[in-house]
């Protein structure tokens, strides 16, 4: 008895820390079932697609970003629109200035930066609600990559904008590295194929991952975002860090441009990056990072988006009608959330019975 | 006929004990005076009885009818109310909205406002309460919220209402009229529990008492057969001297000057603190001395005036007020101080990284090391760092931001209300802990509401009246009365009584 309750308490324990990763387990399964109804078997080739799905990488790299102002209490909805700007100012840099990779990644990343001080500013200092804010950005920074691509600037065919969007041009010797190689390669572990912009992808969630667990700057994200005013009183800047959680995202987000770029050579402001902040926030939240702020892990992230990856191939490939996808991602999504609220108060109402039980036979041998 | 009976009743939370096998008996008609200091387990045995937490044992009888681990509404249908400390009137609806609120009568589907006026205006007539039924609650005085929060109460048909500290708002007059109506409603049948700090209060409306000390029942009887020092006794224990604690020591030289300094809620204090010394703020609620050690602090500005310590005159935020040595204990812990999703270590160390953020990583190895120096020094019942914050009593907490606090190395400690919701063990070791701070060469600024702890504490007590400094006492002038008539100010009225 007691044994089988010790390990049904590690199993709680286990599940409260790491249900994100039973999730990830979960949900790869289904997959693994669907593609079995469909006659194949499943192999790490799949996982490898999973990996490389631009849906992992460019939208996890994002939710890093996304988890982190998250974590401080607040939103972003702006993302979307801000990597279409990334990606069209690392695009166009890398065209106009003869395939120069140094001054891509600076103009992505730079690009970025600008457009998460812009959302920082007016949320820190002007004290506007963030949702309101990221709100209006969002719509700003895509309306702007449109008219920008529509505009026919004498630069226009130099700098890669054409038909609606912005391209990469293949004449420049570093075109192979970046598109062939970083873009679309991977490496060869014993047959096991990890994509490069994977281990990009990896290497940023492990940077953030030290981030907030290892820095006096992450711990002081999460005091914010659990009591902002205790956090002041202890001497945190809370302005300084609400504005640098916007910031880190934009600049995330750059990466994320120059990612798009290198995987898909092209952005189309049209339609690019659309409802990337809801993918961004679900896979936030498949991570177990709590909406109200203080809490989560940014390991969690990185499996939330390998979740949602999963559960948008699994649509993809299970035959259902296209205008079911979007029901059926938003069914999964209020699923695992429910699972993940509820338990912990099924949990309580567990004990509370069970104390009210050992209560009453301990009255019974007292009379 | 006894209305309530609770026997046997315990509960721990975690590993605290907060009740130990207590009995709680009401009668019918009568209003019960339910006794304990901060942290006895009166408000843990009022949630319980409102079926807000279950017992862990224990049975509750109410009206002659078992409740086993009831729910709120339970309860509530039983016919027991809890009035509460923190006002549950929601502000901007009116008088009479908040009557019926839930209990709307209606016409048809549609609210019946005549009706519910015409109602509330006879029930406050019948109650003798003179509010207006059509006002906003958002206008009322604090003590008309007071009432009209009673009077839901009552309206609700409520047999036993839990009164918690109902009068820590109003003014004498306003007691006087609040009794009235409590005397009224018990020739009614009505039944009360009555939870108050104030002894004098207690023996004029009380007709028995309950008192608990540290989670365990003491005593309890008609009201005519105990007095306030019986009582005091009883809910402090018998060892409780109120100087065993204080001990004189040879000042040193000034730390800080504060010259001529306004702020919100004060104007034109001079004062100047020493190394080894301790020194109290206290006054009524809205005196300005809490707003005056937040200035102090950096959470507010400094509006003319200036403060040095040292040689440097202080200014900027609260970190330029850390780097010159400054660190204060905020009021209100739950709210100013818990960051509830962050372990105790976490808690702790927060503060001193402000101070060294040129060393960006943490270095976890020095932090649980400087955690069990602190542990030791402040004799901290805690099992493990990682656990969560609240998984400790309200005293260790208060302990480990004392930590966090001396973990910044600061000479200038100012600590606004720091024993507010602690239990008394935990008190008397935190006033313990202030002298030794102040022996080992720390200059102390200490606020607070309760007289009996700046007798244990202070070398001197500056009063405040409506934002400037009414009187100095020195240590050995410092005593309830005078320090009460300071206050109020009620000194000054009588000179100028006198004088016309």
């Amino acid at each position: 008895m007691n044994k089988k309750n010790n390990v049904l308490s590690g199993i709680s324990k286990l599940w409260s820390h790491y249900s994100y990763i039973f999730v990830f387990l979960l949900i790869i399964l289904v997959y693994a079932g669907v593609i079995a109804n469909n006659g194949q078997s499943f192999n790490t080739g799949h996982l490898s697609t999973i990996l490389a799905s631009q849906y992992t990488v460019i939208v996890g790299t994002i939710a890093l970003g996304m988890s982190l102002v998250i974590i401080t209490g607040q939103i972003d909805l702006s993302v979307g629109s801000t990597l279409v700007i990334t990606t069209a100012c690392s695009i166009m840099t890398y065209n106009l200035t003869g395939g120069n990779v140094l001054l891509m990644i600076l103009a992505g990343v730079g690009s970025g930066f600008i457009c998460g001080l812009i959302n920082g500013l007016f949320v820190g200092l002007a004290k506007m609600p963030p949702f309101i804010v990221t709100l209006g950005t969002m719509l700003i920074y895509r309306s702007l990559a449109l008219s920008f691509v529509n505009a026919r600037f004498d630069f226009a065919d130099a700098a890669g904008i054409s038909s609606g969007q912005f391209k990469l041009l293949n004449e420049f010797p570093s075109y192979e590295f970046i598109r062939m190689q970083f873009g679309s390669g991977s490496l060869d572990i014993f047959g096991f194929k990890l994509p490069y912009i994977t281990i990009l992808f990896v290497l940023l969630t492990v940077l953030f991952i030290i981030l907030t667990q290892k820095t006096k700057y992450g711990k002081s994200v999460y005091a914010v975002g659990s009591n902002e005013k205790a956090a002041r009183l202890t001497g945190i800047n809370v302005t300084w860090v609400k504005i640098s959680a916007f910031v880190i995202t934009g600049v995330l987000v750059g990466v994320a441009g120059i990612m798009q770029a290198c995987k898909m050579s092209n952005v189309n402001p049209a339609s690019s990056g659309q409802s990337y902040e809801m993918y961004a926030i679900a896979s936030v939240v498949l991570g177990g990072v709590s909406m109200s702020g203080g809490r989560g892990k940014l390991l969690g992230v990185f499996f939330g988006a390998m979740s949602y990856c999963t559960v948008n191939t699994i649509i993809a490939i299970s035959g259902l009608p296209i205008t079911m996808q979007d029901a059926f991602q938003g069914v999964v999504l209020i699923v695992v959330i429910f699972i993940q609220t509820v338990s912990p108060i099924i949990k309580e109402k567990f004990e509370q019975h069970r104390k009210r039980k050992l209560n009453e036979s301990g009255g019974k041998t007292n009379a | 006929m006894n209305i309530l009976e609770m026997q046997n009743i315990s509960k721990s939370f975690g590993g605290v004990k907060a009740l130990q096998d207590v009995h709680l008996i009401v009668k019918q008609g009568e209003i019960m005076a339910l006794m304990g200091e901060n942290g006895a387990g009166k408000s843990t045995l009022m949630n319980i009885l409102t079926g807000v937490i279950p017992q862990d044992c224990g049975s509750i009888v109410f009206d002659g009818k078992t409740y086993n681990f009831p729910t709120i509404a339970e309860m509530e249908d039983a016919g027991i109310a809890f009035v509460h400390q923190e006002l549950n009137v929601i502000n901007d609806l009116t008088v009479y909205e908040n009557i019926f609120l839930h209990r709307e009568i209606t016409k048809m589907g549609m609210i019946d406002d005549r009706k519910e006026i015409e109602a509330t205006r006879k029930l406050f007539n019948d109650l003798g309460v003179d509010i207006n039924p059509e006002m906003m609650v958002s206008e009322l005085k604090t003590s008309e919220k007071q009432l009209l929060e009673i009077c839901r109460a009552l309206h609700m048909e409520a047999k036993l209402l839990i009164l918690d500290e109902p009068t820590t708002s109003l003014s004498n007059e306003e007691v006087e009229r609040l009794f009235g109506i409590l005397r009224r409603m018990k020739e009614q049948g009505k039944s009360f529990i009555f939870i108050s700090h104030k002894m004098p209060e207690i023996f004029a409306i009380a007709d028995s008492y309950t008192v608990f000390r540290n989670g365990r029942f003491v005593s309890s009887g008609p009201i005519s057969e105990t007095s306030p020092e019986k009582m005091t006794s009883d809910m402090t224990g018998e060892s409780f001297d109120e100087h065993e604690v204080y001990q004189s020591r040879k000042l040193g030289e000034a730390v800080l000057n504060v010259v001529g300094l306004c702020g919100k809620g004060f104007s034109d204090i001079n004062f100047t603190l020493h190394k080894n010394e301790v020194l109290a703020f206290t006054g009524l609620a809205g005196c300005g001395a809490s707003e005056l050690m937040q200035t102090l602090f950096g959470v507010l500005p400094i509006e003319g005036g200036y403060v040095e310590a040292g040689n440097h005159k202080l200014g900027g935020d609260i970190k330029a007020f850390m780097r010159k040595g400054v660190a204060m204990l905020p009021s209100n812990r739950k709210e100013n101080s818990v960051i509830g999703d962050l372990s105790i270590l976490e808690n702790m160390y927060l503060a001193e990284h402000r101070l060294s953020g040129n060393k960006p990583l943490i270095d976890n190895k020095k932090e649980y090391a400087r955690y069990e120096k602190q542990k030791s020094a402040l004799r901290i019942k805690a099992e493990n760092p990682d656990d969560a914050i609240n998984s400790l009593s309200g005293g260790n907490q208060q302990k480990i931001f004392l930590a966090r606090w001396l973990n910044t190395e600061a000479d200038i400690l100012l600590f606004d209300n720091p024993t507010q919701g602690v239990d008394v063990g935990a008190k008397v070791e935190i006033y313990q802990l202030i002298m030794e701070f102040a022996n080992a060469g720390k200059a102390i600024i200490i606020n607070t509401l309760e007289i009996p702890e700046i007798m244990k504490v202070a070398d001197r007590c500056l009063v405040f009246y409506e934002g400037k400094i009414n009187r100095i006492f020195n240590h050995d002038e410092i005593n309830e009365k005078d320090v009460m008539l300071y206050s109020t100010n009620a000194i000054n009225a009588k000179g100028d009584a006198a004088s016309e």
